[in-house]
């Protein structure tokens, strides 16, 4: 699921990275034209990061849960 | 009487090699970087900040700015000649084993207990990531995209995440930002509580959370580390080998049949690899690379990721706190030590707790928020890569 969110987020990045606008970008300097890319990839690292730890929840929680029940 | 003569020959050479150095260009930056690198072993020593990386970078920061030695070789003016801090370098901070093998030394340390016993708080060491991503939009204002992504991963407030990342983005700041990343997890108790004070009224500060302290089974202990991997691994396969190093450290701990190799990791393991990462990553603290302005910009955004990173955690509990009835709430300042930087930030929410209601004490749920703000910053790290990396 997440392959597919980087995958998305990777392609926004190489087209913006082909364009000639982010070539001027790549120098250090005020510029807005990777903030898209950073907007998309903050949305989805922050999405990411929560899937993954809730999968990792649920886990523990069975985890404990059948634990409980040997008991 | 040759042998003198020759001596005094080559005193003079090297006394006219310095006297020939452009004063402004050369000297000049070279004394900044010896006086950083006495701060840094000054910070180290009188006021204990970080003290395991911060000595051994100041003292290496002293000898790759040392006018005509050749510690590091490459950019010293032996050209094409390998100094010892370059091979060290090569060997163990390029190829990113140092942090790497520093994160099984971690790994033994870390008592998943608190968490284990209370999942629910693992959400917090999500939430506490939001600084990286923020930090991440902001500096995409001013950095190419690789480095803005590497000076982000300074809200991981996790030094090996952050050399391993940075290391990954072939980042030309990983000096500063390995600078940045260990000087505001010391700085933990004071950027922290003006944060959290902020954001929370003292009723909230007030709130009180029962603590039942459930017994972990070690099963349970065991196959967390194992189940963690294999989660990350397929969710986030970029954060596979850091949670995999980390989490092969906890199996080591919590198997019960490796008590040597548990204690080895924690202490010979991490104490040998931490002396060596700390003088192999002043390489990069050469002035020629340190000395610029960009320097002050990632200190600057390093604070930045560690606020928002405090923020996001505190507003993401006042956030759930909405739809939990009376007696069930969160205390908000919990989500503040889902900021990775341990055992620091569970210590700062448990002192503001006791200072809030002298009979609050929130040190159980706050390690427990703690440890898997570790976890989660090795995932964001991972995320990092996951759209930055090659």
């Amino acid at each position: 699921m997440f392959n597919t969110l980087a995958k998305t987020v990777e392609t926004t990045v190489t087209e913006v990275a082909t364009s000639e606008v982010v070539t001027e970008a790549a120098k250090i300097g005020f510029s807005t034209d990777n903030v898209q890319e950073a907007l998309l990839c903050s949305v989805a690292g922050m999405v990411g990061i929560f899937i993954v730890v809730g999968i990792i929840i649920l886990s523990v929680s069975v985890l404990n849960k059948i634990g409980a029940k040997k008991k | 009487m040759a042998i003198l003569s020759d001596l005094g020959t080559k005193i003079l050479s090297i006394f006219e090699a310095i006297a020939g150095m452009n004063f402004l260009s050369e000297t000049l930056p070279m004394l900044v970087m010896l006086a950083i690198g006495g701060v840094l072993i000054y910070l180290a020593i009188a006021k204990d900040m970080e003290p395991t990386l911060l000595l051994p970078m100041g003292f290496g920061t002293i000898m790759v700015n040392l006018p005509l030695a050749n510690i590091v070789g490459a950019i010293s003016q032996n050209e094409g000649a390998e100094g010892a801090i370059e091979v060290l370098y090569k060997a163990g901070v390029a190829n990113e084993l140092f942090p790497l093998l520093l994160f099984i030394g971690i790994g033994a340390m870390i008592d998943f207990g608190p968490v284990l016993s209370n999942p629910k708080l693992m959400i917090f060491g999500a939430a506490a990531q939001f600084g990286i991503f923020f930090t991440l939009s902001v500096a995409s204002l001013i950095f190419p995209i690789n480095e803005a992504a590497s000076i982000a991963i300074i809200g991981a407030a996790d030094g090996p995440t952050s050399i391993f990342v940075a290391g990954e983005l072939n980042s030309q700041y990983i000096g500063a930002i390995i600078v940045a990343a260990y000087s505001y997890m010391a700085l933990v108790p004071i950027v922290q509580p003006p944060v959290i004070k902020l954001l929370t009224t003292k009723k909230e500060r007030m709130i009180r959370m029962k603590y039942e302290g459930k017994a972990i089974s070690k099963r349970t202990r065991i196959l967390f580390p194992i189940i963690v991997t294999i989660i990350a691994g397929i969710v986030s396969p970029q954060s596979a080998v850091l949670i995999g190093f980390l989490m092969f450290g906890n199996l080591i701990r919590e198997c019960g049949v490796l008590d040597s190799l548990s204690e080895t990791a924690q202490k010979v393991l991490a104490n040998l690899i931490t002396i060596l990462l700390g003088i192999t990553v002043a390489r990069n603290m050469h002035a020629s690379q340190f000395l610029k302005w960009e320097t002050a910009l990632i200190l600057g955004l390093g604070l930045v990721a560690f606020i928002f990173d405090t923020a996001g955690g505190v507003l993401f509990a006042k956030f759930l706190n909405i739809f939990l009835p009376e007696g069930k709430k969160f205390n908000p300042m919990i989500g503040a030590a889902g900021i990775s930087a341990f055992p620091m930030s569970s210590r700062v929410v448990h002192k503001l707790g006791l200072e809030a209601d002298n009979q609050n004490f929130l040190l159980m749920h706050a390690t427990g928020v703690n440890v898997s703000g570790q976890v989660a910053s090795v995932i964001a790290g991972g995320m990092i890569l996951s759209f930055f990396g090659n």
